[in-house]
């Protein structure tokens, strides 16, 4: 026999069936709803209610909107949807780092739940998480980059990343300098980097978006046109051919 | 199509379950109704519905609505099998459309209740699992809240707002992006 409930518990799945059936059509309706009360916010806030709210509305995650990095002054971020989480009308990314000009920001990377914006000149780096607004800055490499490429990692212990909820971060950072390629992990816990793994030289880097599967992250070279694996686990660069053809 | 079964649930339909409110008022409804309610499914299999079924979170106000809708369904759910039978595919569509027709219209009645009888209804349906009045109550509030202020919502459905000041203003600035 199943224990009889309370009250309470089920009001709380009650309203939890309520606010599942609330429209997706804008993320706006359930943040308005999570400032009803503290039941109506402990519910929406819970990491399951999330998953359960897209699998009832067989939603893949909503795409908010999109960084598109250009010179011609046009905006760094272009929103998709009418209410968004993100400043509006334009991401006025001058302001956030203490530079005395306003010369614009690079978007490098999206992922778990922060966007690592980098500062073209300076090389120094920006953590931000667009929901929170929490903004970390990162202190540039010493050498001069040209190309480059980084990544940020959401580093807190058994996380699914599915709704990261801020806290450490790892950044993972590569670049070619006189034709070598050097790579550095910095560890927001640390408040560092660590020390630089090296490839060697005779490789020239490809400043695009990286990918990470599992512990390890993959860039790609354009001279010669091969993968870069950069192993977290071992803190090592490798290189991986193209399949032949 | 064989009606082998059909002789078991002519049994089963005319087997009575008695429910008993909060209140203490009982009802007799068949099995095929009660059985819409997985709470009380379950309760038939395990053989605890001897004496009748107590239901001490709804009031016979309650469970008389309740009832209404599961009656309702049943019927519409033993009509589509016996349909099935004696009716030309084109013909079956077209009592199958009329069935969910009326089926709806009863719904949209069904709904015409004040909130709070609403409320009661949505914790009825989770507590005895019927997900048919489950869906359709919880998805009229869901509705009812979309567009919205927190204020309003509060204020629909008689929300005494807990949160403190700084609590408030900490979701305020998270969600700032909701009120713009």
């Amino acid at each position: 026999m199943t224990r009889r409930r309370t009250l309470p518990e089920l009001i709380e799945d009650a309203v939890g069936e309520i606010l599942l059936r609330i429209p997706p059509d804008s993320s706006a309706y359930l943040a308005r709803a999570s400032m009803v009360c503290k039941l109506w916010r402990r519910v929406v806030s819970d990491p399951d209610f999330t998953r359960r709210y897209r699998e009832f509305h067989r939603l893949t995650p909503l795409l908010l909107g999109f960084f598109h990095n250009s010179d011609d002054g046009g905006p760094l971020f272009y929103p998709t949807m009418p209410a968004c989480p993100f400043p509006q009308p334009r991401l006025d990314c001058s302001r956030w780092l203490t530079l005395d000009d306003d010369r614009r920001l690079w978007a490098l990377d999206c992922r778990h739940g922060r966007v690592l914006l980098c500062h073209r000149d300076t090389l120094n780096l920006l953590v931000w998480d667009p929901i929170t607004g929490s903004r970390v800055e990162v202190p540039g490499q010493d050498i001069p980059y040209v190309l480059y490429a980084a990544m940020v990692l959401c580093a807190v212990a058994g996380c699914d990343h599915c709704d990261c909820p801020g806290g450490p971060f790892l950044v993972v950072f590569v670049g070619t300098f006189e034709g070598s390629v050097h790579g550095y992990v910095y560890s927001s816990k640390a408040g560092a980097w660590g020390t630089s793994v090296d490839l060697g030289s005779g490789y020239e880097l490809d400043p695009k978006r990286g990918v990470l599967i599992g512990a390890h992250t993959y860039f790609t070279l354009r001279m010669p046109a091969k993968i870069l694996k950069y192993d977290l686990g071992k803190d090592s660069l490798s290189v991986i051919n193209l399949p032949a053809g | 199509m064989a009606s082998a079964g059909s002789g078991d649930e002519k049994a089963a339909a005319a087997a009575m379950i008695t429910l008993i409110s909060s209140d203490n008022e009982k009802f007799e409804v068949t099995e095929a109704t009660a059985t819409l309610s997985q709470t009380i499914r379950h309760m038939i299999e395990d053989g605890c519905t001897d004496g009748g079924v107590p239901l001490p979170n709804v009031t016979s106000k309650i469970l008389a609505r309740v009832i209404e809708y599961c009656k309702k369904h049943a019927t519409a759910a033993a009509g589509e099998e016996g349909s099935s039978s004696s009716f030309s595919d084109a013909a079956f569509l077209e009592v199958d459309r009329a069935f969910l027709e009326e089926l709806e219209e009863f719904d949209d009645a069904f709904l015409e209740v004040d909130r709070a009888t609403l409320f009661d209804l949505i914790l009825a349906a989770n507590y005895l699992d019927i997900k048919g009045l489950l869906n359709l109550t919880c998805q009229k509030v869901a509705d009812s809240v979309k567009g919205k202020t927190p204020e309003q919502i509060r204020e629909m459905y008689n929300i005494v707002n807990d949160l403190t000041p700084e609590e408030e203003a900490e979701i305020r600035r998270e969600t700032q992006w909701a009120f713009e």
